[in-house]
């Protein structure tokens, strides 16, 4: 990814209302060639609602959105002829064998890829022979990879790609993801968890009630988490020996167990530990929540 | 059109067109087989009929009876021919956005590089074929069996009244475009349609009877497929220009506004 080429993706101030209900306000964010972005939030944060107005499937209400040089909620045939798209709930023809439905889309985007939904299949364990309404729900999703990924889309947008899908096949996705970012496609990948998309994204967004609470690399932000970390002492401990450790914002001691939590580096807090006598350091990773909290709470401070 | 979606049309509804197609053709061929005893019965049964009170040979369309084109009239074009039709063209277009919205598959229909028009167009034009083909297989159906059964009809009669058929097919089908475009519920859509559909009938047919139905009659598209009698008369050109211009536009609205309409997902 470089900050020097123009952006893929541009959405400025999008916003959709639902009627009355909340959909997205003043979305914005830029994705660049060959980026992963991640795009994060809790349920009905928004993220299938950004992803569909973008998609030209529902109207957006104001903002500005452009893929490709092109105006995005225009949606013109010409600009989906490059966009990969897999659906939150991927709904298919059930009535068709994977391949039928996959050489349908085919015929649809007017692509002949046939070697490319086979080699699909194969990396990712999917029996193109069956009918989609005997498939499973992790092998269904795995039809809806190969339709996204086929016609070697130059933006690919996946609400939640891996739902359903065994640890197995994720990898085996997340190389097919690579390689379409190594072609240089843009992809906008959306999740719940970071954990499901650390390993791939640059950077990410966090959107929680239709509003956009952050854009940044990843990096940055887990320097920022919050962290929960349990140590274990030998011998009962004082609270008292931590005072004025750098990143430690609340210390909690049972016995000989402090519960410990962090901002930043944790690097301080295990100095002094190794220096008390720690036998052993528990630490959970910060999860989306938390990170997402503390976001929260800096950015609307009260 | 998209040839793609067109024949994917054909082959998701193949098993209901055949049932379709089937009771069609069954139905024609029954009645026709009764018609050398109705027409050997000939002044007796019109002397039966004579009693029949007026309002009833009205409702029924019983002029005539015995003649060919009586027969056909009274027993397959008044009515049930146009209801299969009708039956055929509401499925289909209930199924063309609405089910696909419900079903959550509209999702990746609209998401492929082919403009909201030209698929809905195309699923119109697969609609507007098979209501065509099967009116068609009817009258050829009749037209095979016809001398088998001494039964004396006007070719070109009797396609202008399957001509008359298809266009009333078109006409409730496009409303069921229009009612699933507006509504993206496929049972709604369908209800909108063939609810329709029936009480105009119904409307139609009491005509004869009820003095307060008279101000409907000009606007009812039963009148300007049927009350033309094209069995009898040859094609109603007139009526057969309101049934194919009305549905055009019904069908256009359908289109104009899907077009513009956020399309609903699981
Ligand atoms: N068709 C609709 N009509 C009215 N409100 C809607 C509609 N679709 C979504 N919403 C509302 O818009 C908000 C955003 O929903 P959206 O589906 O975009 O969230 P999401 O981030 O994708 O959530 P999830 O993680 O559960 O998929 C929610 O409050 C939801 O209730
Ligand atoms: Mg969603």
């Amino acid at each position: 990814m470089s900050r020097r080429t123009n952006p893929r993706i541009s959405l400025t101030n999008l916003t959709k209302n639902y009627g009355k209900s909340r959909g997205i306000r003043d979305v914005s964010f830029e994705v660049f060639p060959g980026e992963v972005f991640g795009f994060l939030g809790p349920n009905g944060a928004g993220k299938t609602t950004t992803i569909r107005t973008l998609m030209g499937l529902i109207k957006a209400t104001s903002g500005s959105a452009s893929i490709l040089g092109m105006n995005a909620l225009e949606s013109s045939p010409e600009l989906r002829k490059r966009i990969g798209y897999l659906p939150g709930v991927f709904a298919t023809y059930s009535n068709y064998t994977a391949l039928q439905f996959l050489r349908f889309v085919a015929r649809m985007r007017n692509v002949e890829c046939d070697d490319l939904i086979f080699n699909y299949a194969e990396r990712l364990r999917l029996d193109l022979h069956r009918h989609i309404h005997d498939l499973s729900k992790g092998n269904r999703q795995k039809v809806g990879v190969i339709y996204a990924f086929m016609h070697k889309p130059d933006v690919l947008f996946l609400d939640e790609p891996t739902s359903g899908l065994d640890p197995l096949v994720q990898r085996e996705f997340e190389r097919i993801l690579n390689e379409a970012q190594a072609r240089g496609a843009s992809i906008i990948l959306s999740s719940h968890v970071l954990s499901e998309v650390e390993n791939l994204a640059d950077r990410i967004a966090i959107i929680n009630e239709g509003e956009i609470v952050v854009v940044e690399h990843i990096s940055t932000l887990k320097e920022q988490a919050v962290r929960r970390i349990d140590l274990y002492f030998e011998s009962a401990i004082n609270a008292n020996s931590f005072a004025g450790v750098a990143g430690l914002t609340e210390i909690v001691v049972d016995g000989e167990v402090a519960q410990c939590t962090v901002t930043g580096s944790e690097r301080e807090l295990l100095r002094a530990a190794v220096n008390h006598g720690v036998m052993t350091v528990h630490t959970h990773e910060p999860s989306l929540d938390e990170i997402f909290l503390t976001l929260v709470k800096s950015s609307h401070p009260q | 059109m998209i040839i793609a979606l067109y024949l994917k049309m054909w082959r998701d509804h193949w098993r209901s067109l055949l049932s379709w197609a089937g009771v069609a053709v069954l139905m024609v061929s029954i009645q026709m087989s009764v018609y050398p005893s109705i027409a050997k019965s000939g002044k007796g049964f019109e002397t039966f009929l004579e009693n029949y009170p007026d309002a009833i040979k009205k409702i029924f369309r019983m002029q005539d009876y015995t003649t060919g084109p009586g027969f056909l009239s009274t027993e397959l074009y008044s009515m049930m021919i146009p209801l299969i039709l009708i039956a055929i063209g509401a499925t289909w277009g209930a199924s063309a956005t609405a089910e696909e919205e419900e079903k959550g598959t509209a999702d990746l229909l609209f998401a492929f590089p082919i403009s909201r028009v030209r698929i809905v167009v195309t699923k119109m034009a697969a609609t507007v074929t098979v209501i065509a083909a099967v009116g068609i297989l009817a009258a050829l159906n009749i037209l095979l069996l016809k001398s088998h059964v001494h039964l004396e009809v006007d070719g070109p009669h009797l396609f202008a009244a399957t001509a008359s058929c298809i266009a009333t097919g078109l006409f409730f089908s496009s409303l069921s475009f229009l009612a699933g475009s507006l509504t993206g519920h496929k049972g709604a859509s369908l209800g909108i349609a063939t609810g329709l559909a029936l009480i105009l009938f119904l409307i139609y047919s009491l005509e004869a009877l009820v003095d307060t139905f008279d101000g409907i009659a000009p606007y009812n598209p039963f009148n300007w497929a049927l009350a033309g009698n094209p069995l009898f008369d040859g094609l109603d050109s007139v009526g057969l220009l309101k049934l194919v211009g009305s549905s055009i536009v019904i069908g256009a609205l359908a289109v104009g506004y899907f077009n513009k309409k956020d399309i609903s997902s699981q």
